[in-house]
């Protein structure tokens, strides 16, 4: 590593070290080989361990390297970061309480065992899989390529793109292989400190007290007035577009569903959501205020890609001083932990969905438990391997890769939102709320309007598709000949007789 | 294609009024209602837009650990019980 001397990759090869052997540790504590040890650690994420691994899983490569890009090139427009990453707490609060205990009650493993139990259409749960499946194989996507960035970046270019892509992916595939979810976890829990470690660092680094950012402020306003004015109307309107998109697809992360799934219990679920809600304020946060400090401090280095940013600054930095030099440490060990700790989640739920929902459904239909968890194991080495070769040549940017994964999961997101809240809503409607706001999205973009008005096509396809459930839900409700009040009236008499049988079966 | 019956329903959802109140504070933090050509006022080294921005955004942080910490929806008794793998 040249930029930032051998101590970068000293300070990465001791990580990298560290992460592997609590990888192995994590094998020796496995209870069995079924799928709930495997994918959810056997259920028993505690409060701390469920924060941390939420708060790594949630904040990955693309919101330290993506969004500090984003920010120097919009100004300050881009605080609307951190309001995007509360968005997404808020919308958990919409289904997770329910999901948890239905989870619970009935063993799920994967997204999909809610969607068979709730909607009980095999047609819906397909669709809905391939759906996640090509939303977080995108996201997966997206972290192999910020892999390589960071690598090739911060050494300037002596470690190759290729190289960073390879050695990272086949370490996260290694501890997740040997420890699943118990590896993964307890990984994220190192990387989540280092994630905190490095924003610490960064800020430091950046230093960004009232009268340098009141300086740099002053600056922008004549020499970049857009960055700093306030947004127009379209500006407005994408603001808006990105607080539904962002809100409603990162509630719906499957491996942030797995880990509703895996908490030990009710208070764990609760302790780490208010605590969650404040990560976005002190992490976009920060990455938002050097992004903008960046606009400055590289004025004369030209015109630069977005996910390059970071990288700059870091290089910059560490010539500086010492401190800064150490400081600039920390933030890449926190860059490669936050990458890593979001491709191994991704990885995990994308073989559960794959081992347990596609090839248990089919062709291992019947199959042992052990059987399934091993055939998850090889999913996850031909998909990564597979992965790696679309990395090797990228076409898009990382922010690129974000908006395409989340508009997909947008479609995704009523069955389990409006699934776990409106028990009227009929699987019929669901399933065509979700192919015709589908089918919208794809037309959009073929189109050439991936936003219209300033709206993202996966926002207005999700009104398409939120609509779709309500009309053909009601339209069901009159064809049966309920009104809503005879519909609640139902309802109410089954919630009796439910709870009279399970009186009865207590007595 | 035969419509399932309803699964166990969990009925306690959070109450109804949190969500104008987080409509509101969401909408707070977007800065539709500025004159675009409002004159640059800085505060605390920011445009006085973001501080709003990020005051309102506070705002939902705090509104939703008041939420959690007070109206978690109540659960079955069994829904914690320890289950076999």
């Amino acid at each position: 590593m040249t930029s930032l001397g051998s101590g970068a990759g000293v300070a990465v090869g001791l990580y990298l070290t560290a992460i592997l052997a609590i990888g192995y540790a994590a094998r020796r504590s496995r209870a069995s080989e079924s799928l709930a040890d495997f994918y959810l650690a056997g259920r028993q994420l505690s409060g701390p361990v469920l924060l941390l691994t939420l708060y790594a899983t949630q904040y990955s490569g693309n919101s330290l390297i993506g969004y500090p890009g984003e920010a120097y090139r919009l100004g300050f427009s881009w605080v609307m970061s951190v309001g995007f990453m509360m968005a997404i707490i808020v919308a958990y609060l919409l289904y997770a309480p329910q999901l948890y205990v239905v989870a619970r009650r009935h063993h799920f493993i994967t997204p999909g065992d809610w969607l068979s139990y709730r909607f009980r259409s095999p047609v819906l749960t397909l669709v809905a899989n391939l759906l996640l499946v090509a939303a977080i194989a995108n996201y997966l996507l997206a972290q192999l390529m910020a892999m390589g960035h960071i690598t090739a970046g911060l050494s300037g270019g002596t470690v190759p793109y290729w190289v960073g892509v390879v050695l990272l992916t086949l370490i996260v595939l290694v501890y997740e292989t040997v420890g699943g979810m118990r590896a993964v976890a307890w990984t994220d829990l190192v990387q989540g400190l280092m994630l905190i470690v490095g924003l610490t660092g960064l800020l430091l680094a950046a230093s960004p007290t009232p009268t340098h950012m009141a300086a740099v402020t002053e600056w922008l306003a004549r020499e970049a007035p857009e960055k700093v004015a306030v947004p127009g109307w379209d500006v407005c309107r994408n603001w808006f577009s990105t607080l539904a998109l962002i809100g409603f697809s990162g509630a719906v992360y499957p491996q942030a569903i797995q880990r509703i799934y895996a908490a030990r219990d009710t208070a764990a679920l609760r302790r780490s959501f208010s605590i969650m809600i404040f990560m976005p304020m002190v992490t976009t946060g920060s990455i938002f205020l050097v992004g903008v400090l960046a606009i400055e401090r590289l004025r004369d280095t030209g015109p630069i890609e977005g996910d390059q940013v970071l990288p700059l600054l870091l290089t910059e930095w560490s010539a500086s001083s010492p401190l800064l030099y150490a400081l600039s440490l920390l933030v890449i060990v926190a860059i490669v932990s936050a990458i890593m700790s979001t491709a191994d989640s991704v990885l995990l739920s994308l073989s559960s969905i794959l081992a347990k929902d596609v090839l248990g459904k089919t062709v291992l239909a019947g199959a042992e438990e052990a059987h399934l968890t091993r055939t998850g194991k090889l999913v996850s080495w031909v998909l990564v391997t597979a992965l790696v070769g679309i990395a090797l040549n990228p076409r898009i940017t990382l922010w690129g890769l974000t908006e395409l994964k989340m508009e997909i999961l947008a479609q995704v997101a009523p069955l389990f939102i409006l699934g776990a809240s409106w028990s009227k809503l009929t699987t019929r409607a669901a399933l065509a709320g979700m192919l015709t706001g589908t089918t919208v999205y794809i037309a959009l973009l073929a189109s050439g309007s991936p936003e219209p008005w300033n709206i993202h096509a996966g926002v207005v396809a999700l009104m398409v598709n939120v609509a779709v459930c309500v009309v053909m839900t009601r339209l069901r409700q009159r064809e049966i000949g309920g009104t809503d009040s005879l519909d609640e009236k139902l309802t109410g008499q089954m919630d009796a007789l439910k709870r009279s049988s399970l009186n009865k079966s207590m007595l | 294609m035969t419509e399932p019956e309803p699964p166990d329903r969990h009925p306690d959802h959070f109450p109804e009024w949190i969500w104008p109140v987080y409509v509101a504070l969401f909408t707070g933090s977007v800065p539709w209602y500025m004159p675009r050509d409002a004159p640059l006022r800085i505060w605390f080294g920011l445009p006085h837009w973001v501080v709003i921005s990020l005051a309102s955004t506070l705002g939902v942080a705090v509104f939703t650990w008041f939420v959690v910490h007070h109206f978690w929806p109540p659960l079955p008794d069994d829904a914690d019980e320890d289950i076999p793998q």
